[in-house]
């Protein structure tokens, strides 16, 4: 939930230091090349992120102990983060700078159970289940402090899509508002007026949702019914979206998104001809691209038969099939809606994974 | 409840409170012991730097070690942004390539940000604030050599201002580097301080063509006055055309010159003897920014001009480089430039089919008109840029250029001159004549006879600056002055984003302060109608 933090910036970010020049980049004057130097900018009030943590919790088992679980409330106080910001012109060496920009809250509930289901001799049926729910906040932001201030984060191939405000959670989306056609389909370049002023600009764009789930749920069970096993694992996640990068930097479908200056066709995603951008403007930024990214998917699903004595020579055995990433349901139009930061660039599928194995033991 | 039930039904509770805090201590924080880091300051060095913050993206060669934070260090770089800015709104040049930035100047549609203007901007502040650093750190220093730096850091912090009130009007002021935020200055009150700085350094600067090459003189001094007072009523309101005149003159007077081949401004050696070359390229060029194939390269800076207006398709005569990005091109209007008539023959160099050395276009396997804006091959080619040496020798290296780029040279000091002449009750219509026909000759063009002090003589000196300066970021300047930018019915190929030419608002004659400084400085306000 940590603000991802770039460092970018060299080794020495506190400090003032000057960068000499390496090969390619000396300076002449008349015929001798001069060796350069660059004061590197600098924070000297840089300090560690801090975290102080609060929590209490509750455990518990019932019925022998065939059931069991607890329940934890935290409260997570994240002070001094750190990120790369940027800093007012001329006050600075660089127009970004390491910084510590604020303070994040982050409080929740986790819940968690255990149950045999069955226990008998030939047939136990055990049961796992969890859930988590998390709110997460900006409490403060220390750079900069009139109306209005954010932080920008999720880069992308340009601009960002997504920023750091007080009273809101963190890597919410900061985008603007698409104006849809009477068709449902996204108006290129039209946007809504939020703030009335007659122009679309910068203060039009608003915060719509945030990469960080509200609610994680995981479920486990195992059953083992004589020489038979059966096991699955599965995984939510709710209230978390996307910004899907891939559509977003192949949306032009316009004459200077197609054709290369070099004479070949570039490459696109089929979702680009649902919104037929030409990339006249800022496009990219369109809140179209804010997908929500809750999902199901199951990790893994395996079924495993044992035995003994067989042939007279092997002792035990087990054979087996194992299946990973099986299936996942999920509204997102990208590949995959499991993507840290929720900026998904992603371009590879998560493979389904097959396996068919056998154990014998002599 | 029983004793069974008990013991059915027994509870564990646990209750865990725990508190605890991470921090790191100070022993963490360490000195530098990377010998390519260190924390005295060198003045030589920091001032080969300033210098270098015009020529190169960063301290390593050709990138990887950026000055700025931005997504890619050579495509915004100082000299590709302020190009792009100057030329691809306008007559002059379009662009074939699919970046956001390209697509919105190239069809003056740009919203409230625009990233060659983020770039620029980035890029400018860098200049100011080495400049700025390099003067705390030696003020008081009294010494000859001090003395002649610090005139000459001034000059270039000046440069960066001078661009920053042209490109964006009114932008954060600041000749120190503190935590205070930075004030936003009125364009007005940023050509006076311009003004006054040029002239309190004129006297510690180099007398014209006494330094060292690559070092600035009084000439560059002059000609950046003469520039600053050619626009100063866009800049202020006020015109100063007999201040424009004055300080033209000046420079035309310095011992600099026409060189009498065009075409050797902009080649390989263009550095002339200090290349080691005949090449006599500079006794015009007042402003060389330095690059080497080896020594001083670079994607954002010579190589661009060179490498985006060549392509590799084997359709042009070879250009000195293997890089052929093929994206700009002329427009027609700026052929239309050199062939009024609408005749263009088809040749891999027009210089002689249009009587001018200057128009340095091949049209073979080209069209005039644009009628694909992403094709390379829809509009003509310009050849102007080129990494081949006129002595015949191979250059430092295959790729990356030595060519310098005239930044600043003196044939503008000519045209300023014949402009301001016409424009000047003080003027004279003989003056301005002499001029031009001064650079028609040096081009082996049809000399002008006469020339009157009306809108058609100040439009053949319009043209003139196109044939003189196309492709050397500097038109949108020029149609600004004539008011022919935004809001002006004065029309060219693909103008505002359509084949034929539309009008486009005024309130681009300023490219909009970026968002990110907006945000992070509370002192500025937007420029009106972004």
């Amino acid at each position: 939930m940590e603000l991802l933090v770039n460092l970018l910036q060299g080794d020495y970010p506190y400090l003032p230091v000057y960068t000499s020049n390496q090969l390619g980049a000396y300076y002449p004057f008349g015929t001798t090349y001069y060796s350069t130097s660059r004061p590197d900018a600098y924070n000297s009030n840089l300090k560690w992120e801090q975290t102080a943590t609060y929590n209490a919790g509750l455990d518990f088992g019932i019925l022998n102990s065939r059931i069991t679980g607890s329940i934890d409330y935290y409260y997570r106080n994240t002070t001094d983060l750190i990120n790369v910001v940027s800093i007012p012109e001329g006050t600075n060496f660089r127009n970004k700078v390491i910084s510590n920009v604020g303070t994040l809250k982050n409080s929740g509930l986790e819940f968690s159970i255990n149950v045999k289901a069955i226990a008998e001799k030939d047939f136990t049926w055990e049961i796992g289940y969890n859930a988590t729910y998390n709110n997460n906040k900006i409490t403060k932001l220390t750079t900069g402090n009139q109306a209005g201030y954010i932080v920008p984060a999720g880069g992308l191939f340009q601009g960002y899509a997504q920023a750091q405000a007080v009273g809101y959670p963190s890597n919410s989306f900061y985008v603007y508002q698409q104006v849809y056609g009477v068709n449902g389909k996204p108006i290129e370049g039209l946007y809504v007026d939020r703030n009335g002023d007659g122009i679309i600009n910068e203060k039009d764009k608003y915060f719509l949702h945030n990469s960080n789930p509200d609610i994680t749920m995981g479920l486990s069970s195992k059953i083992i019914y004589k020489n038979f096993d059966f096991g699955i694992t599965l995984r939510a996640s709710f209230g978390n979206y996307m910004y899907n990068g891939v559509a977003a930097s192949n949306l032009n479908v316009g004459s200077s998104g197609v054709y290369s200056s070099l004479g070949y066709l570039s490459n696109k995603v089929m979702s680009a001809f649902n919104t037929n951008f030409t990339g006249k403007t800022n496009d990219y930024l369109s809140d179209y691209y804010v997908q929500n990214a809750s999902f199901l998917r199951c990790d893994n699903i395996s079924v495993g038969y044992s035995f003994k004595k067989l042939f007279g020579v092997i002792d035990s055995g087990r054979i087996f099939t194992t299946v990973q990433n099986p299936f996942v349901f999920t509204k997102y139009k990208g590949l995959d809606p499991e993507i840290s930061g929720g900026i998904d660039n992603n371009i590879y599928p998560r493979p389904i994974i097959s396996l068919l194995g056998i154990t014998l033991n002599f | 409840m029983n004793n069974k039930n008990n013991k059915w039904f027994y509870i564990i509770t646990l209750i865990v409170v725990t508190i605890f805090a991470t921090s790191c201590i100070n022993d963490l924080n360490v000195v530098p012991i990377n010998p390519q880091v260190t924390q005295t300051f060198n003045q030589d060095e920091v001032f080969a730097k300033t210098y270098a913050s015009f020529a190169l993206t960063g301290q390593q060669g050709p990138a990887g070690n950026n000055d700025i934070d931005i997504t890619d260090e050579g495509r915004f770089s100082l000299t590709r942004c302020l190009w792009n800015i100057n030329e691809l709104p306008t007559d002059e040049a379009i662009c074939a390539w699919g970046d956001a930035e390209v697509v919105e100047l190239n069809s003056d549609s740009w919203p409230s940000s625009n990233l060659a203007g983020e770039g620029l901007y980035a890029r400018l502040y860098f200049v100011v604030t080495i400049s700025n650093h390099f003067l705390q750190q030696t003020a008081g220093m009294t010494d000859a050599k001090t003395i002649k730096q610090r005139a000459e850091v001034r000059f270039l912090r000046a440069v960066g201002y001078y661009y920053l009130m042209d490109v964006f009007g009114n932008v954060p002021f600041t000749e120190v580097i503190s935590d205070k935020l930075p004030v936003q200055m009125k364009r007005a009150d940023l050509f006076k301080y311009i003004e006054s700085e040029l002239t309190a350094i004129e006297p510690d600067m180099y007398e014209p063509r006494t330094a060292p090459y690559y070092r600035l003189d009084k000439a560059a001094n002059w000609l950046l006055k003469s520039r600053l007072y050619l626009n100063a009523e866009v800049y202020t309101g006020t015109a100063r055309w007999d201040d424009a005149i004055t300080y033209s003159k000046k420079v035309m007077d310095s011992g600099y010159a026409l060189n009498p081949s065009y075409k050797q401004l902009f080649m390989g050696d263009n550095a002339g003897t200090v290349d080691g070359s005949p090449n006599t390229a500079p006794q015009e060029i007042i402003f060389p920014i330095a690059a080497d194939g080896i020594k001083t390269n670079g994607y954002g800076g010579a190589l661009f001009l060179i490498a985006s207006t060549h392509t590799s398709d084997g359709s042009m005569p070879n250009w000195g480089s293997s890089a052929g990005w093929g994206g700009n091109r002329a427009r027609a209007a700026l052929t239309n430039k050199f062939f009024p008539s609408g005749n263009v023959p088809t040749a891999a160099n027009l210089t002689v089919a249009a009587v001018d050395d200057r128009a340095m276009l091949l049209s073979t396997s080209r069209t005039v008109a644009i009628t694909k804006v992403t094709d390379f091959t829809k509009g003509l080619s310009v050849t102007k840029y080129s990494n081949v040496r006129f002595d015949g020798l191979a250059s430092h290296d295959p790729q990356f250029s030595d060519m310098d780029i005239p930044f600043m040279r003196a044939s503008e000091a000519y045209l300023t001159y014949a402009e301001a002449n016409l424009r000047s009750t003080n003027g004279t219509t003989a003056a301005a004549l002499t001029a031009i026909n001064a650079l028609r000759t040096r081009a082996h063009a049809l000399t002008v006879t006469s020339i009157n002090k009306d809108k058609n003589g100040l439009d053949l000196v319009l043209d003139e600056w196109a044939k003189e300066f196309y492709f050397e970021g500097r038109r949108r300047m020029d149609l600004i002055r004539y008011g022919y930018f935004g809001g002006s019915d004065y029309n060219w190929d693909w103008k505002g984003g359509t084949a034929t030419g539309t009008q486009f608002d005024k309130h681009l004659n300023l490219m909009p302060i970026p968002p990110g400084d907006l945000n992070a400085n509370s002192n500025l306000v937007q420029n009106p109608g972004y």
